[in-house]
């Protein structure tokens, strides 16, 4: 019989303990609104007299890559040769052969002396 | 005896009119302080005709932006057999870019003209910002940009 009873009161006890935070907090819980405009999206959380808001602001879908003088901003940056990847223009043959790498194109402008340098001051 | 005379005769022989044909040129571009990134620049030359004949130098490493060098790109549509081995690093606001180069006798006073596109990310694409005719009294005389480019000199 005392074992039944223990039994009984332990699991009332732990009910009780494992239930009791989740009721109140059930309780306290506020309501949330939210609307969103064509850019951002602005949500209310209501806790008795306390709001908290949270704006979300969007940048993402119709982020402006190309205005008509900006450079394609085309999100393949990637493509840095300083990264050593293959990649490159319209062609897609990646990127020219640095000066001092290979012999300069034999398109009859150059002569036979030494290949082209160049200095930046 | 003789035949090493011979020999020496010979070479200098063939060697001479290789030396003949092409002079060191040296090709200097300022770029004025236009408050950007560094400028791409494509240096390229064409006939009497307007016609493209080729690349002397390309500053700007990703091909990626050679299409914003417009005239250039219309004439090599962006080949890069064009620029191998004379490519370099593009030339930053305020500073000068100097090539040096052995160009062939033929060019000068036969009515090529050498041009300079010039591009700057997030500002405007300046195509044909130098065109100037490759003549031996044009030597050493400055020749101002629409944009981008200070002066130009080849001497």
């Amino acid at each position: 019989m005392k074992t039944r009873l223990s039994i009984l009161f332990a699991s009332t006890a732990l009910t009780f303990a494992l239930g009791h935070p989740a009721l109140a907090a059930m309780q306290s819980s506020g309501n949330a609104t939210g609307f969103c405009g064509s850019d951002v999206c602005i949500m209310r959380f209501g806790d008795g007299d306390q709001t908290i808001p949270l704006i979300r602001v969007s940048d993402d879908d119709d982020d402006d890559d190309g205005g008509w003088f900006r450079w394609g901003h085309d999100d393949d940056d990637e493509c840095d040769d300083d990264e050593g990847k293959d990649c490159g223009a319209a062609s897609g043959k990646g990127n020219a052969a640095p000066a001092g790498t290979m012999a300069p194109p034999a398109n009859g402008l150059f002569g036979n002396g030494a290949p082209p340098v160049a200095v930046t001051n | 005896m003789k035949s090493l005379l011979a020999t020496l005769a010979l070479t200098t022989a063939l060697t001479l009119p290789g030396l003949a044909m092409a002079r060191p040129v040296t090709l200097t571009t300022t770029l004025n302080s236009y408050g950007g990134d560094g400028a791409y620049l494509a240096l390229y030359v064409t006939d009497a005709s307007g016609a493209y004949v080729g690349s002397l130098w390309m500053a700007g490493g990703k091909s990626k932006y050679y299409q914003h060098l417009t005239d250039w790109y219309a004439a090599t549509n962006g080949d890069l057999g064009q620029i191998n081995g004379i490519t370099g690093a593009s030339v930053g606001a305020g500073r000068t870019l100097e090539v040096s180069v052995d160009l062939a006798d033929a060019l000068f006073d036969a009515g090529y003209t050498l041009h300079i596109d010039a591009a700057v990310e997030d500002m405007r694409e300046s195509p044909n910002e130098i065109a100037v005719p490759l003549t031996t009294d044009g030597a050493g005389t400055p020749v101002q940009g629409r944009r981008y480019i200070a002066s130009f000199t080849y001497r």
